[in-house]
C-alpha cells in the first residue's frame, strides 16, 4: 500500500520555542491513511515532521480495513512513524477489534504496531499479563490471559503466547501458545517446543450427585483456579 | 568339670521389669508375677523405667488324643501348652513389631475313661506344673537377655 | 518464519478475576510419562505376583476432569484434544489417543488404544464414552485385570453409573493367566454394586479348560469381605453308616455383633436334619450357642429316634473382676458322634461335660461357685454330679521377709442317683517361706487339711467324718553352671540338682469315699507334688524324699535349648492309704526312675523323649518318643512313639504325620498311626494338593477307626470291619470360592502344627 498525505486539524497550536517544533492542542485530529487519531495533544517531530507524538486521556486510534472491520486503539501515549506507518504506545493500552458479529477485547501495557506493511492491522501486545476476551452471540464468553497478543493483520488470527490460560463456560485450558482465528472462530493450541508443556484442558462439569450432593461446587457459581506459579 | 555354683552369669535381682497381660491375676500371670518378686526382680508400671518388657500375648492348653485302647478309644492324652510372649529391652526397642516368641510344653498322663471321678484335678496338676516350667525357663530367658 | 517478539521472563500472573478462588495443590502433576501398560499375565508366577498398580494421579475426589494432550482445537461448545490424551477425575485416569468434549451435554468421548484405570483395576479398550450429568462411563469391547486377586478377562462393554453400579455384558472371567486358561466364568450379565457390596451374574457358564460344566442362571456373589447372609459352601459325603449325606449351610449376618448359621443336613439312609448356631457378641457377654437335631431317624439300629447335639459356650463379665458362665454339650444318645461324627476325634469323643458357673479373680481372693454334670458315652459308669461347688481362697502375696500364704476353702455337694451322695467341707490353710539366690533356692512349707464329709448312704442314714492332716515339705535345690564357647554364641550349661522332702502323717480314710480323686500317672510332676493322689478325698500318707537332677544348655539369651533330667523318689515309710481298700500297702522302697530329655536347638525341631524304668522288675514301665519337625510353615514332620504298660494291657503305639510340598505346586499330606499291640492301624490317610495360581484341587484317602458300641460300652455285635473310610475330593476356584470345612479341622487335629491355606 502506498503512503497518501497526512491531515491534521486541532482547536489550537502554539510554537515550542525552545525545541522549535510546533504543538497542537485541544481536540487534535490527524488522519493517515485508514487510521484516524483523537488526542488532546500532537507534535510532530524529526526528520521532515514524520514522527507524530501524541498524548491524551486517553489517545484514541481508529483503524477500519478494507473489509470494513475496525480497530480501536486507547492509549495515554503513542508515537507514529508516518514514513514506515509504525505504531507504539504504552501505559494502560485497551485494543476493541469487531470481526463479524464477535468483539474482541485485548488489554496490555506495551504495544507495537504496524498498518502499512499488510492490508490489516499487525500488532504485538505485551502485558503482565496480557488479556484477551471474546464476546460472541451464541457462545459463553472467551476469556483468556497470556505473556503476550500477536496479529499479522491479514488473516484475522491473534496468537497469545507463553502461560496462556483461556477459560470458556465451564473449562479452562493452559497451554504454551494459543491460537483463535477470527473467521473460524476455531482456538487451537499445542504443547511447547520442548514439549515439557502440555495442553491441560479442565471440565468442571457438575456429576449428578443424587442423594449425596456434598460437592460445594454448583454449575452457575464460576470457579477458577488460581495458577500457582511454576 | 568346670561347675560353680551360679554369681557371675544371669542374674534377675533388682531388675525393672514391665509385664502386661490381659488377666494380671490369672494363675499363670500370678505364679509368674511372684516368682519374679522371689528372684528380685521389681515389677514397674512405667515402661520408661523398665528394663525389661515382657507381653504375655497369649497362651493355651490344647488336648490331643495319642493312644487308644483296644476298642479304638482314647487311653493316653497329651496336654500341649503354648505360650505366645514378646520380650524387649529398650535397646531393641524399634517401631516394627517385636518378635513373637512361643514356648511349649508337653505332658501326657494315662486317660480312665471309666474312672467314676474323671481326671480334673490330674489336669489341672499337669497344666500348673506346666505353667511353672516355661515361668522357670522365662526367668532364665530374662536374666539372660537383661545380662546381655 | 513468525518474529517472535518474546517478553523475557514471564511476570507473575495476577489473579485474574475477583471470583471466589480456591487454592489448587501443587502436588498434581501428572505423570508425564504415558508408559502404563496392560498388566501381563501370561503365565502363573511362581511367588504371588502384584502387578504395577498404576497411582492415579491424587486428584481431588469431586475436582474437575483434567486433560492433558499434545494438541488442542475449541470449536464453540466441543473441544478436540490428541495427542497423548491423559484424563484424570475422580482419583480414575485414562490414557487415550484422541478426545473429543462437548461442553454443552457435558460429555466426552475417547479412542485409541485406551487404558482406564483406578485402584482396583485396569480395563484396556478401543474407545470410551462419559456422560457428567448422570455420571456413566461406557467403555466398549474390553479388557481388564483386578489388582487384588489378579482376576482378568474382557467385557463387551462396561458401564460405571455414578460410580456404583458396574455392568459388564457378556464378558468373560478368571483368575487364571491369559495362557493357562484352566477355568473362566462367561456370562451374559454382571452387575457389581459397590454399595450393597454384592455382585449379581445372568446366564453364566463355568468353564474348566474350556469345557462348559456348569450353567448358572442367576448367582449372587460378595464383592468385599463385608460378612453377608448367604449360602456357605455345602459338603457332599458319602458313607455305608449315612448314605449320600448333603449339607447346605446358610449364614445370616444378623447384625454387626450376632450372628445365624443354619445348616440343613440330608442323609439318604437317616433323614434331613437341621443345625443352628447363633453367636452374639456384646459389651459384656459373648458366648456361641448351638444346637443339632434328627427328629426321627430311619436308621432301624440307630440308638434312639430323636437324635440331637448341644454345644453352649458363654460369658458374661460382671464387672470388678466377677464373670459368670456357661460351658455345656450334651448328646441324646451314646451312638451320636458314632453316627454323625465324621472324623476319629470326634467319633471317640466319649466324655461331656455340662458346666455353670460365677467367679471373682481378684489379686487377693477368689471365689467360685459352680455345678458341673458329665455324661459318659459308651460307658457303664456314672460320675457324681457336682451341684454345687463352692471355693473361697484368701492369696497373702509374698512379703518382704518371704512368707507367702493362702487359705482354701471349698464345699461341695455330690449327687449320684442310687448311690452314697455326699457334702464335703474342706479347709485348708497353707503357710510358705522361700530363700531364693542365684544360686539356691529353699522353700520350706506347712499346710494344714482339715475335711468334714456328711455321707448319705442309700438307706437314708447320714454318716459324719472328719478327717485333720498336716503335710509338710521342704523343696531346695542348687544351680551350677558352666560355660561352653560355641561357634558364635556363648552357651550356659546348667546343673541342677533338686530335693524335695515331704512328710503327712497316716490317717485311715477307707471311710471317706471316692468323689472327684484318682491315682495320677507317674511322671515328673507327680515327683514334686504334695499329695501322690489328685483330689480332696485321699491325701496319702508319706514320708519320702524325691531327687531329680537337670541339666540345661541355655543360648547366649537364655533360651532353653536342651534339657535333660533324671529324677525318683525314696520312700522312708511305707504307703498305707489307698483309693480303695483291696489295694494293700505298698512297700517298695524307691520308685521308678524317670528320665526326660527335650531338645529344641533351632526353632524347627521339638524332641521329647520321656522313660520310666523300674529297677526292681528291670523292665521300662512307660516310653516316649516325639518329634515336630517344621524348617518352614506347613512344611511339617511328626514321628511318635509311646509305650505304656497299664494294669489290664500294654499300650504301644507309633505315628508318623507329614505335610511337605514336593514339587512347585504339589503337597503330600499323611498320616500313618499304628496301634502296636492290636497291631492295627487306627488312622491313616493320605492327601494329594495341587494348587496353581488360579485353582487348588484335594485329594484326600482315608481309614479310620469307628468301632461301633453299645451304651455300655460293648462292641456292638455284626460289625465285619471296626474301621470306617472314605474319599474326599475338594475343588475351588480360587479368588471366587472358599475350602473351609469339616476336612480342614480334621486336617488340622490330624497333623500338629499344619494350618489349612489351600485356596487361600
Amino acid at each position: 500500500a502506498t503512503l497518501e498525505k497526512s491531515r491534521l486539524r486541532s482547536d489550537r497550536s502554539n510554537l515550542d520555542v525552545q525545541n522549535n517544533i510546533i504543538i497542537y492542542r485541544d481536540n487534535v485530529i490527524y488522519e493517515h491513511g485508514n487510521m484516524t487519531i483523537y488526542a488532546d495533544s500532537l507534535t510532530k517531530q524529526g526528520e521532515n515532521a514524520g514522527t507524530i507524538t501524541a498524548l491524551g486521556s486517553p489517545v484514541k486510534i481508529h483503524y477500519v480495513d478494507e473489509t470494513g472491520e475496525t480497530t480501536d486503539i486507547d492509549a495515554p501515549k503513542i508515537i507514529y512513524r508516518q514514513q514506515s506507518g509504525e505504531l507504539s504506545a504504552s501505559g494502560d493500552i485497551k485494543i476493541v477489534q469487531s470481526s463479524g458479529i464477535d468483539k474482541l477485547t485485548l488489554l496490555g501495557n506495551q504495544l507495537t504496531a504496524n498498518q502499512g506493511v499488510t492490508e490489516g492491522f499487525g500488532f504485538v501486545l505485551n502485558g503482565a499479563p496480557t488479556e484477551f476476551r471474546i464476546e460472541q452471540p451464541s457462545q459463553p464468553a472467551i476469556y483468556a490471559t497470556a505473556d503476550q497478543l500477536r496479529s499479522n493483520g491479514k488473516d484475522k488470527q491473534t496468537e497469545l503466547v507463553g502461560n496462556v490460560k483461556l477459560q470458556q463456560g465451564d473449562s479452562n485450558m493452559t497451554a504454551a501458545f494459543l491460537t483463535y482465528d477470527g473467521t473460524s472462530k476455531v482456538i487451537s493450541a499445542g504443547k511447547s517446543d520442548s514439549g515439557e508443556q502440555r495442553v491441560e484442558t479442565e471440565f468442571f462439569w457438575e456429576q449428578e450427585q443424587g442423594d449425596n450432593a456434598t460437592s460445594s461446587q454448583s454449575a452457575t457459581e464460576q470457579q477458577t483456579e488460581k495458577e500457582q506459579q511454576q | 568339670c568346670g561347675f560353680q555354683l551360679r554369681g557371675q552369669g544371669a542374674e534377675l535381682s533388682n531388675t525393672k521389669v514391665w509385664l502386661i497381660s490381659q488377666d494380671m491375676s490369672a494363675e499363670f500371670e500370678r505364679r509368674l508375677q511372684q516368682r519374679l518378686a522371689y528372684q528380685g526382680a521389681e515389677l514397674v508400671k512405667q515402661p520408661e523405667l523398665s528394663e525389661l518388657q515382657l507381653a504375655i500375648v497369649n497362651y493355651g492348653v490344647e488336648r490331643r488324643t495319642v493312644a487308644r485302647d483296644s476298642l479304638g478309644r482314647a487311653a493316653e492324652l497329651e496336654l500341649i501348652f503354648t505360650l505366645e510372649y514378646q520380650m524387649l529391652t529398650p535397646e531393641m526397642v524399634s517401631e516394627q513389631e517385636p518378635e513373637m516368641q512361643r514356648m511349649t510344653s508337653r505332658r501326657e498322663f494315662a486317660y480312665e475313661r471309666n474312672l467314676e471321678s474323671g481326671q480334673e484335678r490330674e489336669q489341672q496338676r499337669l497344666i500348673a506344673d506346666m505353667h511353672e516350667e516355661v515361668i522357670g525357663r522365662l526367668l532364665l530367658q530374662i536374666a539372660g537377655t537383661v545380662s546381655r | 518464519a513468525e518474529n517472535q517478539l518474546s517478553n523475557p521472563e514471564a511476570t507473575p500472573s495476577t489473579s485474574i478475576t475477583e471470583s471466589q478462588n480456591e487454592s489448587k495443590e501443587n502436588n498434581d502433576s501428572v505423570s508425564k510419562d504415558v508408559g502404563f501398560k496392560f498388566p501381563e499375565f501370561y503365565t502363573c508366577p511362581s511367588q504371588p505376583m502384584e502387578p504395577i498398580r498404576y497411582q492415579a494421579v491424587q486428584s481431588k475426589e469431586k475436582g474437575p476432569i483434567k486433560v492433558y494432550s499434545d494438541q488442542a482445537i475449541r470449536e464453540g461448545d466441543t473441544a478436540h484434544l490428541t495427542g497423548n490424551v491423559v484424563v484424570s477425575q475422580d482419583g480414575q485416569q485414562l490414557t487415550a489417543n484422541s478426545l473429543t468434549a462437548d461442553n454443552l451435554s457435558q460429555s466426552y468421548k475417547a479412542e485409541g488404544d485406551l487404558l482406564f484405570t483406578n485402584q482396583n483395576f485396569v480395563v484396556g479398550a478401543d474407545y470410551l464414552t462419559y456422560q457428567a450429568v448422570e455420571g456413566s462411563t461406557e467403555i466398549s469391547n474390553t479388557r481388564f485385570h483386578l489388582y487384588s486377586n489378579n482376576g482378568n478377562g474382557s467385557a463387551e462393554t462396561i458401564t460405571i453409573d455414578n460410580n456404583q453400579l458396574l455392568t459388564l455384558s457378556n464378558s468373560e472371567f478368571s483368575t487364571c493367566p491369559t495362557n493357562q486358561r484352566s477355568w473362566a466364568f462367561e456370562s451374559d450379565e454382571i452387575v457389581i454394586d459397590r454399595e450393597s457390596g454384592w455382585g449379581k451374574a445372568y446366564n453364566s457358564v463355568v468353564k474348566v479348560a474350556d469345557v462348559p460344566v456348569f450353567w448358572l442362571p442367576y448367582i449372587t456373589f460378595p464383592i468385599d469381605d463385608r460378612r453377608k447372609s448367604g449360602i456357605l459352601p455345602p459338603s457332599f459325603s458319602n458313607s455305608d453308616r449315612n448314605g449320600r449325606d448333603v449339607s447346605v449351610p446358610y449364614y445370616f449376618n444378623l447384625a454387626p455383633n450376632y450372628d445365624l448359621t443354619l445348616t440343613p443336613r440330608y442323609m439318604t439312609s437317616r433323614g434331613s436334619m437341621l443345625g443352628t448356631e447363633f453367636r452374639y457378641l456384646t459389651e459384656a457377654s459373648n458366648g456361641e450357642l448351638f444346637f443339632e437335631a434328627l427328629p426321627n431317624d430311619k436308621d432301624p439300629d440307630a440308638l434312639g429316634d430323636k437324635r440331637w447335639q448341644y454345644d453352649v459356650k458363654h460369658l458374661t463379665d460382671l464387672g470388678d473382676d466377677w464373670t459368670t458362665g456357661v460351658n455345656a454339650r450334651k448328646v441324646s444318645d451314646d451312638g451320636y458322634y458314632q453316627d454323625f461324627g465324621g472324623s476319629l476325634e470326634n467319633s471317640n469323643q466319649d466324655i461331656l461335660s455340662q458346666n455353670l458357673y460365677i467367679q471373682h479373680r481378684s489379686k487377693d481372693w477368689f471365689f467360685r461357685t459352680e455345678y458341673k454334670d458329665w455324661q459318659l458315652l459308651n460307658s457303664p459308669v456314672e460320675r457324681y454330679t457336682i451341684a454345687p461347688r463352692m471355693q473361697m481362697t484368701r492369696f497373702f502375696e509374698p512379703d518382704e521377709n518371704g512368707f507367702h500364704a493362702n487359705i482354701h476353702t471349698e464345699l461341695t455337694r455330690f449327687d449320684k442317683d442310687n448311690a452314697v451322695t455326699a457334702n464335703r467341707y474342706h479347709l485348708e490353710p497353707n503357710i510358705g517361706w522361700s530363700h531364693e539366690t542365684l544360686y539356691s533356692f529353699f522353700r520350706p512349707q506347712l499346710k494344714y487339711s482339715v475335711t468334714h464329709y456328711q455321707q448319705e448312704d442309700l438307706t437314708g442314714n447320714v454318716e459324719h467324718l472328719t478327717r485333720t492332716l498336716p503335710t509338710a515339705s521342704l523343696d531346695t535345690g542348687l544351680y551350677f553352671e558352666r560355660f561352653i564357647e560355641g561357634d558364635d554364641e556363648r552357651y550356659t550349661h546348667t546343673l541342677e540338682p533338686r530335693l524335695f522332702y515331704l512328710y503327712t502323717p497316716y490317717e485311715a480314710q477307707n471311710e471317706i469315699g471316692v468323689y472327684d480323686t484318682s491315682l495320677p500317672t507317674f511322671n515328673f510332676t507327680q515327683l514334686f507334688s504334695s499329695n501322690r493322689f489328685s483330689g480332696i478325698d485321699r491325701i496319702g500318707d508319706a514320708n519320702q524324699i524325691s531327687g531329680a537332677l537337670t541339666s540345661r544348655i541355655l543360648d547366649s539369651q537364655g533360651r532353653e535349648k536342651v534339657s535333660m533330667s533324671l529324677g525318683r523318689i525314696v520312700y522312708l515309710a511305707d504307703r498305707q492309704v489307698q483309693l480303695v481298700d483291696t489295694i494293700g500297702r505298698e512297700t517298695e522302697k524307691q520308685s521308678g526312675l524317670l528320665a526326660e530329655v527335650n531338645w529344641r536347638w533351632t526353632d524347627s525341631i521339638e524332641f521329647k523323649s520321656v522313660i520310666e524304668w523300674d529297677d526292681q522288675t528291670n523292665n521300662t514301665t512307660h516310653g516316649l518318643v516325639n518329634m515336630h519337625y517344621e524348617p518352614e510353615p506347613n512344611h511339617i514332620i511328626n514321628l511318635g512313639h509311646r509305650y505304656r504298660e497299664r494294669l489290664d494291657r500294654k499300650q504301644e503305639e507309633a505315628e508318623l504325620a507329614f505335610a511337605w510340598p514336593i514339587k512347585d505346586n504339589w503337597r503330600l499330606l499323611g498320616r500313618y498311626n499304628q496301634d502296636l499291640i492290636e497291631n492295627r492301624t487306627n488312622d491313616s490317610f493320605l492327601g494329594l494338593e495341587y494348587e496353581s495360581c488360579c485353582w487348588a484341587v484335594r485329594l484326600v484317602a482315608r481309614r479310620y477307626l469307628n468301632i461301633q458300641l453299645d451304651s455300655e460300652g460293648f462292641i456292638l455285635p455284626g460289625q465285619e470291619d471296626e474301621h470306617n473310610s472314605g474319599v474326599f475330593l475338594q475343588f475351588v476356584l480360587k479368588g471366587i470360592g472358599s475350602l473351609r470345612g469339616s476336612t480342614t479341622e480334621f486336617l488340622e487335629d490330624s497333623i500338629y502344627g499344619y494350618e489349612d491355606l489351600l485356596g487361600k
